[in-house]
């Protein structure tokens, strides 16, 4: 009876968890729980997400102005919104609907520079840092959790002094923010995988370190990656606006959302009844981190209780 | 169940022990759907408002469960909860209660100088031990205890049961034993009731059930247990049935193996077979 | 020598280990200022400087000297509090130290109002959604906390001041205080408790006006994330076993939700505020620049605008100070609800 049931459980819990292609993983909860609360948040960030994505590659089409260059001061400047220029004009006279168009190109190029990075560097040293444990661990611990503890933006501000202004330096400051985090994450959890039954075993068949580190662990470490990947994701890009917002971020006449807004900031448009410069910036940078946590969040909720299931 | 015995209920993992064990104390989740009555000293608990249910948790009626790791709450000391329980039935003295705190968990062999400690520097013995003392040490007329010593090495085990077995004698109290294990209900209880799918499908004496069962499913679960003279070790085949979907009429004919079509569409009545022992089975009287 | 697991005990290891926190904290700032190819001065300059001017800024910031004696001197100066002099021209010439401490007050009296927004509205709506889960209550409060965690605070800054500030003229936008009355008397730095302890409550009134749609902003943008952590800790430790137990032997409801549940699930909280104060620092710097917030943010801001590389320095190594400060007494705060963390 339940002797016999349970030592059954036992070893189908020693199978290892490997078979599923990685993004069925991520599509398969997806595609289940169109209904569930979880489910519609995902859909929806996804589809905010890729719309942003379509934004900036269309860009230098869907813009009905230029936006660097002379030509890209098209109408008498703070002009408040009209048909002809949806959202306005702004200081210099430039058409705010296409510089908030072309913004996206900056945002996510400067958020996709940061972010990959990190998950390059994080990723590999967490794996290491989890896996060989000892000395080595706790000081690559204690270094990370202590650049973890730091204001990021103070941070990524000081490298940003440093490097200068500019798409790829923004890019790398902001990419020391989230090398402890990939860290973190990747360590905590090469830390419990390096002790399934799977694991030890390949380890008592005699496999090499390196082996097991990237065979056995490093793909059931990635698959909690993209929850990560898409919260940090919406963090980076406010990061960044916040570095330009600033004045250390971007430079003008690229256009830029947070670079938007500090232009507005620094001639006072709000004191003098100008919303429009503002606030259509803003509202892209909000549209488009809500999208990125709707989907990070809606698969943290989808997909992580799977992966406990199947460990357990 | 009369005043001092011990009843076991046992059945297979998943089919609503422990459920029963927490509809006693009334502490299912909320918006569980109640069906059916359960009557305690003659009142049923279903009919009773929260505060009355409430004086009856733990004073009349105690629980001890299955995982004790986890049942104290971790930012309590262990006097903490029991001045807590005592009070929240009680009007007594700080002392007095105290005093009644000491004499449980000297009863339990719990040293009485780890009074003021945390449950995380206890072990799992001892947080079992803990539990029991403080299901006891209102004295409840009946003590409900929940696969008590699954979770628990062997020797604790012997430990733990000796202990249920001196309250036996010692308070008078009845005890109601939820079990997987064949073995503790042979060695611990007077009456025994078998569960099938939230179901009872056998109850009667402990020796009548054991040497003379009548229902197919209560056959199949002794011959899974291991004897002496085990020679070939017998499991019953299938999975336990999902409780939110259990098959028509009789919830074990998909498994037995004496099913006949009657059997899907039928339920059966719980009839008495021999004096004192009843099962629930539409062919019952070809099985005595 | 206190018992192992006492509050004491505690508190000293949790000091001692504070330490290589710091040190790590003051050479990631050493590396970064110092070592990350670019040169400092350069790098502040532009590149527009004639190199001797270049030459001689570096060879005066002892800039010049071998890494390790730059390292030597670096730490000596943080421990001494003597962060040099002031090279723009603002400051020019004023101590580092002394300008910061100016600037310090402001900064704290805004962190501590918005934490206090923070926790208030966070903590409230968390509570309102974990006790109705997934009833429409729920929903709101779930939105809300994604939502306005993502909301740039300086974009929420600039549409509060248009609204309240320009458009409906209930608060004043900008500065900490009124130009057309005197600030209280300087005690504390704090224009709230000053004006309090001068017993002067117009000069009250006028410093809470003032902090008001500062703190609201940035209260409102923390309070996403205690918002967040409350509801997922309350729906886990309302379904805890040790709560199923509690029922079980009759404890009074209020009981159980304030001393198992509501109590379990801050511990969370309070682990969490640590990040939390990281992310209103960094909040603080946007939030001063917007509301031109004399505190030292700005002061950081404007220091990096002028190219005053010692003011630069000077503020990133007090706000690590404060950092781990910080953390020490999240850390002690913790230990004491939590009896398991002290050992």
């Amino acid at each position: 009876m339940t002797e016999s049931d349970d030592s059954f459980a036992d070893v189908k819990a020693q199978q290892p968890v490997l078979p599923r292609p990685f993004l069925g993983r991520l599509l398969h909860p997806l595609m289940e729980n169109r209904r569930t609360l979880a489910g519609v948040l995902s859909w929806i960030g996804l589809g905010i997400v890729v719309a942003f994505i379509v934004i900036a590659v269309l860009a230098p089409i869907l813009a009905p102005y230029p936006v660097e260059g002379p030509s890209a001061i098209v109408a008498p400047k703070l002009q408040p919104p009209s048909l002809t220029h949806l959202m306005g004009t702004d200081e210099s006279g430039q058409d705010v609907f296409s510089r908030v168009l072309w913004g996206a190109q900056t945002s996510l190029e400067v958020m996709a520079i940061g972010v990959v990075l990190a998950l390059a560097i994080g990723f590999p040293v967490g794996l290491y840092s989890g896996y060989s444990g000892g000395a080595v661990d706790r000081i690559i611990l204690l270094i990370m959790d202590s650049i973890y503890a730091f204001p990021g933006l103070l941070l990524a501000l000081l490298v940003a002094v440093m490097l200068g202004k500019g798409v790829f330096n923004i890019g790398i400051a902001i990419t020391v923010i989230y090398i402890p985090l990939y860290y973190r994450v990747t360590r905590n959890q090469t830390l419990s995988i390096r002790e399934e039954t799977y694991v030890e075993a390949a380890r008592g068949l005699g496999a090499r370190p390196w082996t097991i580190m990237w065979s056995y662990i490093a793909y059931n470490v990635l698959v909690t990656i993209p929850v990560i990947f898409a919260l940090s994701a919406a963090d980076a890009i406010l990061t960044a606006a916040g570095l330009s917002f600033l004045g250390l971020g971007i430079q003008w006449p690229t256009p830029d959302w947070g670079l938007d807004l500090s232009i507005a900031n620094t001639f006072g448009d709000i004191g003098n009844g100008v919303w429009w410069t503002s606030f259509f910036p803003g509202l892209m940078i909000i549209l488009l981190t809500v999208g990125l946590s709707f989907l990070g969040e809606g698969l943290n909720d989808l997909v992580n209780p799977l992966l406990k299931k199947e460990r357990a | 169940m009369a005043g001092g015995e011990t009843v076991g209920i046992v059945g297979e993992t998943g089919c609503g022990k422990s459920t029963l064990g927490k509809a006693i104390l009334s502490i299912l989740p909320p918006r569980t759907r109640v069906t059916g009555h359960l009557l305690f000293r003659r009142t049923d608990l279903n009919t009773l408002d929260r505060e009355a249910l409430r004086r009856l948790q733990g004073e009349e009626i105690a629980l001890i469960f299955q995982d004790p790791m986890t049942r104290l709450n971790p930012l309590m000391t262990i006097e903490q909860h029991f001045l807590e329980t005592i009070r929240a039935h009680q009007k007594v003295s700080k002392r007095e209660a105290l005093e009644r705190t000491m004499a449980a968990l000297t009863s339990m062999r719990v040293p009485e100088s780890r009074i003021r400690n945390y449950p995380h520097e206890f072990s799992g013995g001892m947080r079992q031990r803990i539990m029991i003392a403080l299901a006891l040490v209102l004295t409840p007329s009946l003590l409900v205890a929940d696969e008590p010593t699954t979770s628990l090495d062997v020797i604790v085990e012997a430990q733990i049961l000796e202990i249920l077995q001196d309250l036996k004698r010692n308070y008078r109290m009845s005890l109601l034993l939820i079990t997987h294990n064949l073995g503790i209900v042979a060695e611990v209880c007077d009456k025994v009731a078998v569960l099938y799918a939230g179901k009872v499908v056998e109850q009667g004496s402990v020796t009548d059930i054991f040497a003379r069962p009548v229902h197919p499913y209560t056959r199949l679960l002794l011959q899974s247990i291991i004897h002496l003279d085990t020679k070939e070790l017998r499991s019953i085949d299938g999975q336990p049935p999902d409780l939110l979907f259990p098959p028509s009429g009789c919830r074990f004919h998909p498994r037995c193996p004496y099913a006949k079509p009657v059997c899907h569409e039928k339920v059966p009545p719980l009839e008495q077979f021999r004096s004192g022992q009843s099962a629930a089975c539409l062919f019952g009287k070809d099985f005595v | 020598m206190p018992r192992r697991g006492s509050l004491v005990a505690y508190g000293v290891t949790r000091l001692v280990m504070a330490f290589p926190m710091l040190l790590i904290l003051l050479t990631v700032v050493f590396v970064v200022l110092r070592i990350i190819p670019g040169d400092p001065i350069y790098a502040l300059y532009g590149g527009r400087a004639k190199p001797s001017v270049v030459m001689a800024q570096r060879h005066k910031l002892g800039l010049d000297q071998p890494l390790y004696l730059q390292f030597a001197n670096y730490i000596a100066q943080v421990f001494t509090g003597n962060f040099g002099t002031s090279l723009g021209p603002i400051f020019g010439g004023q101590n580092v130290m002394d300008v910061i401490m100016q600037r310090l007050p402001a900064t704290v009296e805004l962190a501590v109002g918005s934490m206090l927004v923070a926790t208030i509205i966070g903590i409230s709506v968390g509570i309102l959604s974990g006790i109705n889960r997934d009833r429409i209550v729920d929903v709101v409060g779930r939105l809300y906390g994604t939502i306005i965690f993502v909301i740039p605070i300086f974009w929420l800054g600039l549409m509060l001041q248009f609204v309240f500030a320009v458009d409906l003229k209930w608060f004043p936008v900008n500065s900490r205080f009124d130009v057309s009355i005197p600030p209280p008397a300087t005690i504390t730095g704090l224009y709230t408790i000053d004006s309090l302890l001068k017993g002067r409550l117009d000069a009250f009134a006028v410093a809470v006006r003032h902090l008001f749609l500062p703190c609201l902003t940035l209260g409102l943008v923390l309070s996403g994330f205690f918002t967040k952590t409350v509801r997922a800790n309350l729906l886990r430790t309302a379904g805890a076993d040790y709560v199923e137990a509690a029922r079980a032997r009759g404890i009074r409801r209020r009981a159980i939700v304030m001393r198992y549940a509501f109590k379990n699930a801050l511990i969370p909280v309070i682990t969490v505020l640590g990040l939390e104060f990281a992310i209103l620092f960094a909040g603080a710097v946007l939030t001063e620049t917007t509301f031109n917030w004399n505190g030292m943010g700005l002061l950081l801001v404007n220091s990096i605008e002028v190219q005053d590389y010692p003011l630069i320095q000077g503020t990133i190594i007090v706000y690590s100070f404060i950092i781990v400060i910080i953390s020490l007494m999240v850390d002690f705060l913790n230990g004491l609800i939590d009896p398991r963390v002290r050992y």
